[in-house]
């Protein structure tokens, strides 16, 4: 600790501020309540600006206050920080994620498997394996009614196949990246977590979207055959291999512009 | 406290540049709002007078030559502070506030025309109620700015107004040219555009 | 200080009145703040208890409509405005390393009209009696719609109240703004870039910045009403071809940017919160930065959404939808910052974090309902509902109090020298918490099933009962966090723990003097050399500029 003694200049406290602030309230109050009001107002603002620049000029009124030096609080070594586990990375989020192709593998894998148990429970329910494809298309198809859903349609099938793959394979793709976020129970999040949020949110809304369409729907066996894609999809993935985030790498390196060194 | 090894000095403006930006942001911003109510107004009066019928290009384009000349004469008052020239910083000064004068007493001219010969009033109709809205609050910031020129001018007077003191006068300079470019908004919205 | 104490009371206040001091000014904002939210917060309290069960006669209708309009006033000009500005004054000097703001004076003035403003603004409840006799207080809401106000629909001075106290509280936050936007620009300590700022100045400096910008508007329509009701004046009466409409654009051009004045505070003090108590750097300060300023910038062209349901164009409304959805991006990305800051780090809930990890959570949902609101058709069902109640108390009060909250358990060490009591701080936190779902959340139901806002009873067999009810009990939970809340600061001012210079073991320049700060605030002007200058000093093997 040192007993070093200096001195800095500070202004003088000044009530002039408040008085030209109190006129100016009063002021404007002159048209709520009197005239009077506003004229006594206006003189006290009048006074408080002046007094105000006089404690401007000619000089800044100042006071001159003597500092008493504070001892630096001494280095001391703080509580627990993630500095000592990633001493380079300041800024950083320690997480790795799956490769891009895990998720795409696991979204086809999961769709495929989705694609034929709904397909056999179609075929035990209602006698035809084109029940789900039809449904499916029918939320973009008008031709599709009630009546025709165990037709095969070969425009219903390549569109249902078509919703179905790019659903899945986007599916798959977010699952790389999410799944590390449960990094204990990834399967439990792709299984359960994540397909039941989505079909519970299909449900609150279909009635209200397309109440045609939600009748057609069984939604017991729907989340049966979502829970088998999470599961599916879920095991692909979290098996796979996990990687680095981009994090680290300079922004030309991550837009690809440029190839880092190998590391 | 020191906690670099190495010291980076700082380039930083002075406060009173940033201040006084600041205040002039904010009066675009009110100037601005006027002017949309004042645009989106235009030709909206139920009854007359309407602008064509009222308003005149001659004298309120004297006014604006003495305003945009007074912007000139600020500067060269400024100019003759640095040098240390007092007298010619009153002149000039004086000659500023004259035609800050001139223009207020233009537009008082002007006002009673308006109010006397054509019977427009802001109660009149819409036209009134912004016209005078928008160009009294242009007016009133002239008289403020005329005023506090004046105290510079009698502190000049007095010999308080020192070389020292550029800096500040600089500011109310800023305040002035800031009045004057309004002006030419208002102008041609007004007068311009409006009629 | 020492010398102080021994002052008899009468020359404390004196100190207190004459001050120039930023920090005394900031705890006089505060402190004033914080009377007003129980006042606003007591308003509240009798609405809830009138809309308990339907058809109650607690409030008469007029006086509810004083109680909505004053509640809403009071809590987003005499309670956010002055919290967030008071800590901006106490900290933003402390922050950067100066020893006061750039203007002291022009901070005493702005604090000074503000208070005096706001005193008007109550001094309605008893002078506001017009000739006519009506009702003391305004009550044509916070947003004063033309053409209410016109003398016809509201005679009496009640609505002059509103103008012009607004009007002289909005002259001193425009003073304080331009005090903040220089300070901030010309009063950093050496070594301090703007990239080596705190967040919290970034943000404070884009909030002032925005409060430049449409504190003005707001102004000039407070005159032309204040004309049209006291000089006929013709700026808001359709007899004369006058739009009202007008009044609406302007006013939500300032009322817009305004809700986001009040919670880029807020973000500020998360900002700073929860890296310390992660025990990690914030993650992506650039990018925060970036993200505020657009989102400072995007603010100002989204004001038409509160207007969806007054007949715009087509393409008026497509434009107000989408600049709307955008403000979500840069909103996203701060909250992906945050979550990424906790993520991994070696956390420690005490008060301030759980205060800033409420915020987080129910700022998401908040954003969302607004997101919900966004959306044209969504918009002109929902419009003037309790769901619009609830989106925007899900963000102010989930969202802009918790901050506070989270704020002032956090630097209340700094500035009294003792630390908040921990446990009362979490059964506050809790009590709040579990008190605002209940409130707020119900509000939402009640908004779907149709009930408008700003109705002081409802009939019994509408579906409404059981979303009233719970709204009530919640507001009655609340009210037991408010209170442990005021018995905590009293307590802990005289009982509290000591704590010393840096009880967080924080990094920012604040903590490296005395707590509370002495008058010069450092003894020697501080040199920086990284964004957490105490972490440097803590470390001098492993300093932080190395990295930045
Ligand atoms: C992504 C962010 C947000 C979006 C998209 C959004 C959208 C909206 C929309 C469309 C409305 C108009 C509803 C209506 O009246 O029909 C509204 C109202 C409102 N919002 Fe937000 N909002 C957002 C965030 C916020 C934040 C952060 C705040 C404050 C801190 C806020 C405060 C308010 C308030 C106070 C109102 C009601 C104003 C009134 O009518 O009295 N909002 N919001
Ligand atoms: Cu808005």
């Amino acid at each position: 600790m040192t007993t070093t003694k200096t001195t800095i200049k500070v202004p003088k406290p000044t009530a002039w501020p408040l008085v030209a602030a109190f006129g100016l309230t009063l002021t404007f109050a002159g048209f709520l309540t009197s005239y009077l009001v506003g004229i006594i107002g206006g003189i006290l603002s009048v006074i408080g600006f002046i007094g105000w620049f006089k404690d401007r000029f000619p000089n800044n009124l100042e006071i001159t206050v003597e500092v008493e030096a504070h001892h630096i609080p001494a280095p001391v070594h703080s509580t627990k920080s993630t500095h000592e586990e990633h001493p380079h990375h300041r800024a950083i989020l320690p997480l790795k994620i799956h490769r891009t192709q895990s998720g795409l593998i696991g979204g086809i894998a999961g769709g495929i498997a989705m694609l034929i148990v709904s397909v056999i429970g179609s075929f035990i329910m209602h006698g035809s394996p084109w029940y789900p494809f039809n449904v499916m298309s029918a939320s973009v198809m008008h031709s599709i009614t009630e009546q025709n859903l165990t037709n095969f349609n070969a425009i219903a099938f390549v569109v249902a196949l078509g919703i179905h793959a790019t659903l899945s394979i986007g599916i798959g793709l977010v699952y790389g990246v999410v799944l590390p976020l449960l990094p204990k129970h990834p399967i439990i999040l792709g299984a359960l977590i994540i397909p039941f949020i989505w079909s519970f949110l299909l449900y609150a809304t279909m009635n209200t979207l397309n109440p045609v369409l939600n009748e057609t729907v069984n939604w017991s066996w729907f989340l049966v055959t979502q829970f088998v894609f999470g599961f599916v999809a879920g095991i692909v993935v979290s098996k796979s291999e996990k990687i680095q985030t981009l994090q680290f790498k300079a922004f030309a390196e991550r837009a690809g512009i440029e190839t880092g060194k190998n590391d | 406290m020191n906690t670099s090894t190495s010291n980076t000095s700082l380039n930083m403006l002075p406060p009173g540049h940033l201040g006084m930006i600041s205040v002039i942001v904010t009066e675009v911003f009110f100037f601005a709002s006027l002017i949309v109510v004042y645009l989106a107004y235009l030709g909206k009066s139920i009854s007359g007078p309407m602008p064509s019928d009222t308003l005149e290009l001659g004298l309120v384009s004297f006014n604006t030559i003495a305003l945009l000349a007074s912007s000139a004469t600020i500067v060269l008052a400024l100019k003759a502070l640095r040098t240390g020239n007092n007298v010619r910083f009153l002149t000039w000064l004086l000659c500023t506030i004259a035609l800050g004068a001139w223009f207020l007493i233009g537009t008082g001219i002007e006002w009673k025309g308006l109010i006397v010969d054509d019977h427009l009033r802001l109660q009149t109709n819409l036209f009134g109620t912004t016209f005078y809205t928008l160009v009294g609050f242009h007016a009133f910031h002239v008289t403020f700015g005329v005023f506090a020129l004046f105290v510079i001018w009698c502190l000049g007077l007095k010999g308080c107004i020192k070389q020292k003191h550029h800096q500040n006068i600089e500011y109310v300079s800023w305040y002035w040219h800031f009045v004057d470019t309004v002006w030419i908004a208002v102008f041609l919205v007004v007068y311009v555009i409006g009629r | 200080m020492t010398r102080e104490a021994y002052n008899p009371l009468s020359s404390k206040f004196h100190d207190w009145v004459v001050t120039v001091d930023h920090k005394k000014l900031g705890v006089m904002y505060i402190v004033t703040g914080i009377l007003y939210l129980i006042v606003a917060g007591s308003e509240a309290l009798m609405m809830r208890w009138q809309l308990a069960i339907p058809n109650n006669d607690i409030l008469s209708p007029d006086t509810f409509n004083a109680f909505f309009t004053m509640h809403g006033t009071t809590m987003i000009f005499l309670v956010g405005m002055p919290i967030l500005l008071g800590a901006a004054n106490y900290f933003i000097p402390l922050m950067i390393g100066a020893r006061d703001m750039a203007f002291p004076r022009l901070n005493a003035f702005g604090f000074w009209l503000f208070f005096f403003g706001a005193l008007l603004l109550y001094f309605s409840f008893l002078g506001g009696q017009g000739l006519s006799g009506e009702e003391g207080a305004p009550n044509v809401g916070w947003f004063a719609y033309a053409p209410l106000t016109s003398t016809t629909f509201s005679p009496g001075s009640a609505t002059d109240y509103w103008v012009i106290s607004l009007f002289v509280a909005g002259l001193g936050s425009i003073m304080t703004a331009i005090n903040l936007v220089t300070t901030i620009l010309t009063m950093r300590c050496d070594g301090m870039t703007l990239m080596k700022m705190p967040l919290f100045a970034w943000m404070m400096l884009v909030d002032a910045a925005l409060i430049l910008i449409v504190l003005p508007p707001l102004a000039v329509i407070q005159i032309m009403l204040l004309l049209d009701r006291q000089f006929g004046a013709h700026f808001f009466d359709a007899q004369a071809g006058a739009d009202p409409l007008i009044w609406q654009h302007l006013f939500w051009f300032f009322g817009h940017p305004e809700v986001y004045i009040l919670i880029i505070p807020g973000f500020a003090y998360i900002s700073e919160v929860i890296p310390v108590f992660s025990r990690k750097v914030l993650f992506g300060y650039p990018l925060m930065v970036a993200a505020t300023v657009s989102i400072g910038f995007i603010s100002l062209g989204v004001w038409a959404h509160h207007m969806f349901a007054v007949g715009l164009s087509p393409a008026v409304l497509a434009y107000f939808s989408g600049a709307t959805f955008l403000v979500g991006v840069p909103t996203g990305m701060k909250i992906f910052n945050w979550i990424a800051t906790m993520w991994g780090g070696h956390i420690r809930f005490a008060t301030p974090m759980l205060f800033a990890t409420g915020f987080v959570s129910m700022f998401v949902l908040g954003g969302l309902t607004g997101i919900m609101l966004a959306v044209v058709p969504m918009d002109w069902q929902l419009s003037d509902t309790y769901f619009v109640v609830g989106h925007f108390h899900w963000v102010l009060f989930g969202g802009l109090l918790f901050a506070i909250f989270s704020g002032f358990f956090y630097w209340f060490p700094k500035v009294t020298g003792r630390l908040l009591n921990e446990t009362l701080g979490k059964w506050q936190f809790w009590f709040l918490f579990v008190g605002f779902l209940v409130t707020f959340g119900p509000m939402h139901m009640a908004g779907f099933e149709g009930m408008p806002r700003r109705i002081y009873t409802f009939m019994p067999g509408r579906g409404l009962e059981l979303w009233n009810m719970l709204s009530s009990i919640g507001a009655a939970i609340q009210v037991v966090g408010f209170i442990l809340f005021v018995i905590n600061v009293f307590w802990s001012l005289r009982k509290g723990k000591i704590a010393g210079d840096d009880p967080w073991d924080a990094w920012t320049l604040e903590w490296s003097t005395t707590s509370p700060p002495p008058p010069w605030n450092f003894a020697e002007t501080p040199q920086i050399a990284s964004r957490r200058p105490l972490w440097d000093l803590k470390h001098p093997d492993d300093p932080d500029w190395k990295y930045e």
